[in-house]
């Protein structure tokens, strides 16, 4: 790979190992923190004297560390080990300075880069083992933590509340419009880049209170499974194999914990006619949603956001909107050209 | 001709595995010996031990994102695709690897 698009190629790589990482720290200490609301209400975020009021505390611990975490991934992604721990303690810096996400971003590119070029300088061979454990970890964290407090991370603060005002007055058709855009991203490769790179902005709203967007994204990730789910119902033996019927139920599992990745076997068996389905409903769904101007402040996906969400009437409405006309256009699509599926095989 | 490879996406919890069944699957159509380690959500599985990194003729490195350890696979022959490309087409993947292989 050479040039500018192999280098932004590269880079996206990079952003997506940093996410990839932060998953697990999400989805853990997101659903702590739910569970905690759902069975200790509002009550939970003063005190650790109950269970609910320590699930609490272990959840919301863990979301602090959204923005270190995916700094230092991208900087391992960069530079391998000795980006991580100068990427951890400036991603920190980074975090408590209020820059969100993309100072986060921004953090693990510095330092990765820095880490990479402190590799490349020679020296003696018996300073080899000093240069990896002292110089390269001290100086990257010196260097872009000094760069951060001092020159960067106001702009990027400044710039983190100005794209936090932006997306918290969006309102009318400019929301509708994001949250189809975000669900239809979402929807089209099921889990693939496109999908983490709508995930990456949607979780870069949601750290600085942009919950339109964020609720947009997550709510999109259940509905391709769940309208599949529905498809075989609905669907049944005549348009379904009895695998699929089977793949059907594991997808209405996946739906509900927010998987996208449970539609990918109905995409790979027919991928003509489910892809434009799952992008269109998912894409509807979350605009309907967007109209609504329902959004939730967790960082749950689609079902398990429902109690959370500012009106969860209209947002299971909208949910639903999302899963049927998934589940029908797909079904519609089989049974017109169904003929043709057969002459495939 | 013998094949090691490396799946890595995103999440890591659909496409690493099924690129990596897909692989194996077309390696074996086209009589080349496999071995995919997958570096999904579970971590590393299905290890590459360094002698069968270098007794390889190719490299595939089906991945959305960095491989680790890539250091293993310096000096060698390497074919770098995106999972959801070897998911849709595998077949496609091995062939391009053995013509990388053969130096076409």
């Amino acid at each position: 790979m050479s040039g500018f698009k192999g280098e932004m190629k590269k880079l996206a790589a990079y952003f997506q190992t940093g996410v990839s990482y932060m998953i697990p720290l999400v989805t853990a200490a997101g659903l702590l923190t739910s569970i905690a609301v759902i069975f200790g209400g509002n009550s939970v975020w003063n005190e650790t004297s109950t269970i609910w009021g320590n699930l609490r505390l272990l959840g919301q611990t863990g979301l602090t560390f959204i923005v270190p975490m995916i700094a230092a991934y991208i900087a391992f992604a960069i530079a391998d080990r000795p980006g991580l721990a100068p990427a951890f303690i400036v991603g920190l810096i980074a975090s408590n300075m209020g820059t969100g996400f993309l100072g986060g971003m921004l953090v693990g590119i510095l330092v990765g880069y820095s880490a990479k070029w402190l590799k490349k300088i020679p020296m003696p061979a018996n300073l080899q083992s000093v240069k990896s454990l002292i110089i390269i970890p001290f100086l990257a964290t010196l260097i872009i933590g000094l760069l951060l407090i001092y020159v960067i991370g106001t702009p990027i603060q400044a710039m983190t509340t100005f794209l936090t005002a932006w997306l918290k007055g969006m309102s009318g058709a400019n929301a509708v419009l994001m949250a189809g855009i975000l669900g239809a991203m979402m929807a089209v490769d099921m889990g693939g880049p496109i999908n983490k790179i709508a995930y990456a902005f949607g979780m870069a709203a949601f750290t600085s209170g942009g919950y339109q967007a964020s609720t947009a994204m997550l709510m999109a990730i259940g509905i391709p499974p769940l309208g599949m789910f529905v498809a075989t119902l609905l669907g049944g033996k005549k348009l379904y194999s009895e695998q699929e019927i089977e793949s059907g139920r594991s997808a209405l599992v996946m739906g509900i914990v927010g998987i996208t990745e449970g539609t990918i076997p109905f995409a790979v068996a027919d991928p003509v006619r489910v892809i434009p389905s799952i992008i269109v409903g998912t894409s509807l769904g979350c605009a309907v949603n967007g109209f609504f101007g329902t959004y939730q402040k967790t960082a749950l996906s689609t079902v398990m956001a429902i109690p959370f969400s500012s009106n969860w009437i209209l947002y299971t409405i909208a949910i639903l909107v999302g899963v049927f006309t998934v589940a029908i256009l797909t079904n519609l699509l089989k049974k017109f050209t169904k003929s043709s599926i057969e002459s495939e095989e | 001709m013998k094949i090691v490879g490396i799946t890595a996406c995103i999440a890591g919890i659909a496409h690493t595995y099924m690129a990596a069944a897909n692989l194996k699957k077309f390696a074996k159509k086209e009589n080349c010996e496999i071995k995919i380690e997958t570096q999904g959500a579970m971590g590393i599985e299905n290890e590459l031990t360094q002698a069968e990194i270098d007794e390889a003729d190719v490299v595939i490195f089906a991945v959305d994102t960095t491989v680790q350890n890539e250091d293993r696979f310096n000096e060698k022959k390497i074919l770098e695709v995106g999972t959801s490309k070897v998911v849709k087409d595998g077949k496609a993947t091995i062939q391009d690897a053995i013509k990388l292989a053969k130096g076409e």
